[in-house]
């Protein structure tokens, strides 16, 4: 992890962070989260529930109102050490083309490190590392906007990853880019997180993602509303229908399989929550 | 779409130039391409041609922006033969006054004017030379070359108080941007299409009306765009200001 120490060992620790962008209403209230080293947290909700908003604090794109947050063991709050935060904590944005600097892709990578002080070699194999990290060995030279989204994305991710970051939040990545995309992003990231042991706060409306997680959140009018395994908060569903979502499909077939009488009723936490624990509990 | 921002790689003199120089070289030629007429125009454009050999990005990179901008060149050649060349005379539009003005040609109410069509030819010689010069800048220097010439370039302004890094990164961000809102513009005729019908089959002043609706998405478009790619660029370590970077970066 970076040099400071990390508050009680934790890689994001939010206490009673409030932001209003407008007087009278208020888009989170009053967030409690904490995430662990290495930890993959999904953060779900629907739109307009904070959580682009409590992203964008993470990266102290936003000025803390309430509350306290660190990242890192860096405190948003810091004016002092915004850059140290920002170089530790990497953010991938929704939309893959408006997060190109330059059409270049080895340039795009090579930008971050740039600003936090690398020199043009430094930079430069910074990024070539990163592109290799996503896939996209040897794309240094080519046009960011001939890429498919997907790549595209990869390109956004590696030029996080150019900065060497000990949390990444992916701001709903996989929104704008089709399946095939989704797969090649969600491989990237499993591939550095197991190498690197990095921090991933992954916010998404994919649930199957989210079943993938080490831990989902869930966010609801601007408050964490549950907060647990995937095999316990997205079984939940009255607790996702409050929150304006949907169980993952394995849960919902597991669900019409039991009012079928096809299997019988699961006991708490043994309902599969992905395609492969349906499969599993299907055959055996 | 991708000439106005498209780099080629290739090894050329004009590829190994630095980027200051190419600009300045550009702003010169530009100058050049402005001041010149007839003849002296013309041995202009055979630099630019030699200019466009030695870059070795191809003849069709080269004219890719004249090709795509052919439309509007036509309609200026087109407007200059109609109207342009000297004052109107008295009966303009008839053949007596059309043979008086040295018209090449009068068709009825159509009189086609021969200083005019020379004119015309001139003005798109002109613009059709700066967009080859344009696109041999942009096919020879990459990006992050571009932002870091225009850096150099303005550094004596700096010195008398001009914030330098925002306009060279605005150029450089600016030029890989328009495939993105060139993009983004179709998209938006198609919409328009689908929902009011092809502006394209309606009369002049109709499709001008038309076109000028497309204005309002398109730059609220670029708006959004632009506050989208300002966050991110924050995020990855970028400040407007002429400081040094963080030199405590872990890549020191």
């Amino acid at each position: 992890m970076v040099e400071g120490e990390i508050a009680g060992g934790l890689a994001v620790r939010a206490r009673g962070v409030r932001h209003s962008y407008v007087r009278g209403r208020e888009d989170l209230r009053g967030v409690d989260l904490d995430v662990a080293p290495g930890e993959l947290v999904a953060v779900i909700g629907e739109n307009g529930s904070g959580k682009t908003t409590l992203a964008r604090h993470l990266n102290a794109l936003l000025a803390l109102q309430a509350g306290s947050l660190t990242v890192a063991g860096l405190d948003t709050a810091d004016p002092a050490r915004v850059w140290e935060l920002r170089r530790a904590c990497g953010m991938v944005f929704q939309n893959p083309e408006n997060q190109l600097v330059s059409s270049v892709v080895g340039e795009d990578v090579a930008f971050g490190p740039r600003n936090f002080g690398a020199d043009e070699g430094q930079a430069r194999a910074a990024a070539r590392r990163a592109l290799g990290e996503v896939g996209l060995a040897g794309f240094e030279r080519r046009d960011a906007h001939t890429l498919s989204g997907g790549q595209q994305q990869r390109v956004a991710l590696a030029a996080v990853l150019a900065c060497e970051p000990d949390v990444v939040v992916l701001d709903e990545a996989t929104s704008m880019i089709d399946p095939r995309g989704r797969d090649e992003l969600t491989r990237a990231v499993e591939a550095f997180r197991c190498e690197r042991g990095a921090t991933v706060i992954w916010i998404t409306h994919d649930m199957e993602l989210a079943a993938r997680a080490d831990r989902v959140v869930v966010m609801c009018a601007g408050e964490v509303a549950a907060s647990g395994a995937p095999a316990d908060v997205l079984v939940d569903e009255a607790l996702l229908s409050r929150a304006g979502l949907e169980a993952p499909l394995a849960v919902r077939t597991w669900r019409a399989l039991e009012d079928a009488g096809v299997v019988a009723p699961s006991a708490p936490g043994a309902c599969p929550v992905t395609t492969e624990g349906l499969v599993r509990a299907l055959c055996g | 779409m991708r000439a106005l921002s498209g780099y080629v790689w290739a090894d050329s003199p004009l590829h190994r130039a630095p980027a200051a120089a190419k600009l300045a070289g550009l702003l010169v030629c530009v100058a050049l391409v402005v001041a010149a007429r007839g003849w002296a125009l013309l041995a202009v454009c055979a630099g630019c041609a030699a200019l466009a050999a030695l870059s070795r990005v191809g003849w069709r990179r080269a004219l890719q922006p004249v090709w795509a901008m052919r439309w509007f060149l036509v309609v200026i050649l087109a407007m200059n033969a109609l109207f342009g060349g000297g004052p109107a005379l008295a009966g303009a539009g008839t053949p007596a006054a059309a043979a008086a003005q040295g018209d090449a040609l009068s068709l009825g109410p159509v009189v086609l004017n021969a200083s005019g069509a020379a004119q015309g030819a001139t003005v798109v010689v002109r613009v059709a030379a700066v967009a080859v010069l344009g696109a041999l800048l942009t096919a020879t220097t990459r990006p992050q070359q571009l932002i870091d010439g225009v850096r150099v370039l303005l550094a004596p302004l700096g010195r008398v108080g001009l914030s330098v890094e925002p306009v060279a990164l605005a150029v450089g961000v600016t030029v890989q941007f328009v495939p993105t809102l060139l993009r983004e513009s179709r998209q938006i005729i198609w919409a328009q299409r689908i929902r009011c019908g092809d502006v394209s089959s309606r009369g002049i002043l109709r499709r001008a009306v038309s076109y000028v609706r497309l204005l309002v998405p398109i730059f609220v478009s670029a708006f959004r765009r632009a506050d989208e790619l300002s966050v991110a660029m924050e995020a990855r370590g970028y400040r407007l200001d002429d400081e040094p970077r963080a030199r405590k970066g872990r890549h020191s």
